[in-house]
């Protein structure tokens, strides 16, 4: 018998959950209610006014920041809010700044996400539905150079790749923006330049019934930023994009930060924040009480264990533990949740699922059917000592 | 060679790893060291004593897993792994796989070797070995939590992975 047949497994291998690695667990929020309702009332919110989510959530590391975007996009995809008469085409992204990052790294990171095929394809379709693409083009983007650039986007080879590289923001040269029909390189006119490319992006979207929503993690990035120009540029990216006339890209970011003050600088500066909204910062915390841990860890367990297996085999080797708290005994469990609750910095859903994972094994190791507090003592302490 | 989150090291693999971990100045929750042989490494750059003496200066869990000796050298590193509190340590007969794990607290830190190389004075000084070190950047971050669940779950449960030593805590 394996680890996963002793504890009744859910088609796993452990009790770590990580939408990374494995996407069907976006669909678990466990033991958040409250917060997890929040945020989805405040996206319901945004797809009518401004028309996009656009959202910074933050908190320490093992808070769930993570888990929070990966739950978003699977709520978005599952259970659309009726105010988004779109299908959500979201994005996920790592942030990734260094010490002279600017606007045109961040504009590059989020423009390679969406990717060069699906901008074509975008614009195939409309192609197959318009009488004059130029026209459609010049509406959508209202600006003529992104307009021929994206029109040259439906050609193969170099003029498509140009077309693509223009995008991106990369500098071209003379005679390759000749070829291209356009006067100039995204980005000559600065920040702004880039965000109007990418709204209009995000335009094309809504004309192809898709709405545009990125999901960048590890916004704390934006510290290794060390120049002041640089951090400006970005400033003014943001800005821009959190600007209420763009309606047509959404984005979620997600930081590291105890508390507001700790983001990175540009994200709370008040020109910022307004734009953004003051209710759109979300703090993801540690889980506040005892009671909340004990919600967390049933549901985890809930979710993780083959509850009918895990009867059977309650019943069949007489474990004297429920059903709810399996593989912990009842005083297990107990000594756990205020193991966990002891010091409220460190009752993280990181450190919860390491704590059952490691319990589970220390079980395993001994070949015990189920968790008694002495190994729970002797767990705990490793993780929330 | 190096990409964006993997390099492909061909000179002293096991002794960068360990140099980086040794020097790193950022905050790391656990080190993971898979390997079938295991030496003291005294007189290389970085010993395995001094290892085990920064992973409880602060506070690093440390995993290691490896063959049960047969050998004395292998025995002595074993002796050392064992006098310190924040290491846990497994036998494994059949392990063959080489794989060292630091992770961070901020994932961004981690980083993992993955090739060839055993963690003993031979490997770094006489053996021919390559390695590729990954990085918490990009698609490595990835990379690094499919290799420390395999490292820290699906091996350490395995049937015939046998606990030696587990970790001992001191509240400080």
């Amino acid at each position: 018998m394996d680890f996963k047949e002793w504890f009744c497994l859910n088609g796993r291998e452990s009790f770590t959950i990580d939408p990374k690695v494995n996407p069907d667990d976006a669909r678990f929020y466990f033991g958040r209610e409250e917060i997890k309702n929040r945020i989805k009332a405040q996206l319901r919110r945004s797809f009518v006014e401004p028309g996009v989510p656009k959202m910074v959530i933050y908190g320490s590391f093992g808070s769930g920041k993570t888990q929070t975007l990966f739950h978003l996009e699977h709520y978005l995809q599952n259970e659309c809010p009726e105010a988004c008469r779109q299908t959500p085409r979201i994005l996920h992204l790592d942030l990734e700044m260094h010490s002279k990052s600017d606007h045109k790294d961040w504009h590059l990171q989020l423009v390679e996400t969406l990717g060069k095929s699906t901008v074509s394809a975008w614009i195939d379709r409309l192609f197959s539905r318009t009488q004059n693409l130029d026209t459609e083009l010049r509406s959508i983007f209202g600006n003529v150079n992104m307009a021929e650039a994206a029109k040259n986007l439906r050609a193969g080879g170099d003029i498509g790749l140009l077309a693509w590289r223009w995008f991106c923001g990369y500098e071209l040269r003379p005679n390759e923006l000749e070829r291209l029909n356009v006067t100039r390189s995204l980005g000559d006119l600065g920040a702004g330049d880039m965000v109007n490319a990418l709204v209009g992006i995000g335009r094309l979207a809504e004309r192809n019934e898709e709405k545009l929503i990125f999901l960048m993690d590890e916004a704390e990035q934006f510290k290794n930023v060390k120049t002041g120009d640089a951090t400006e540029s970005l400033h003014t990216y943001l800005r821009k994009l959190a600007e209420p006339s763009n309606s047509s890209v959404g984005f979620i970011i997600a930081s590291y930060a105890l508390t507001l003050d700790d983001m990175a600088e540009l994200l709370v500066r008040a020109d910022v924040r307004t734009r953004i909204g003051e209710n759109n910062f979300v703090e993801i915390p540690p889980l506040p009480s005892i009671k909340d841990v004990e919600i967390f860890l049933k549901e985890l367990l809930a979710e993780l264990i083959e509850q009918n297996k895990a009867e059977e085999k309650i019943q069949n080797e007489s474990l004297g533990v429920s059903l709810e708290t399996y593989p912990f005994t009842a005083d297990a469990f107990e000594v756990l949740c205020e193991f966990a609750s002891q010091d409220p910095t460190k009752a993280l859903p990181r450190n919860l699922i390491k704590a059952v994972n490691e319990c589970a094994i220390s079980a395993w190791d001994e070949r015990k059917p189920i968790i008694e507090p002495d190994i729970v003592n002797e767990i705990a302490p490793l993780i929330f000592g | 060679m190096q990409l964006e989150y993997v390099e492909i090291v061909t000179s002293k693999p096991v002794q960068k790893f360990l140099l980086k971990f040794y020097l790193c100045d950022f905050s790391i929750q656990n080190l993971i060291i898979i390997s079938p042989f295991v030496g003291t490494l005294e007189g290389s750059r970085v010993s395995l004593e001094s290892v085990c003496k920064k992973a409880l200066e602060n506070g690093i869990f440390t995993y290691v897993i490896t063959r049960p000796p047969e050998e004395e050298y292998h025995q002595r590193a074993i002796d050392t792994l064992m006098n310190y509190d924040h290491v846990e340590l497994r036998f494994n007969e059949s392990l063959h796989a080489k794989l060292y794990i630091c992770l961070g607290q901020d994932e961004s830190h981690s980083f993992a070797l993955l090739g060839s190389a055993n963690l003993t004075r031979n490997s770094i000084e006489k053996s021919i070995e390559i390695a590729m070190m990954i990085y918490g950047r990009g698609y490595g971050k990835i990379i690094l939590r499919e290799l420390s669940r395999w490292g820290l779950e699906r091996l350490r449960t395995l049937n015939d992975t046998k606990l030696v030593k587990k970790i001992k805590f001191q509240r400080r």
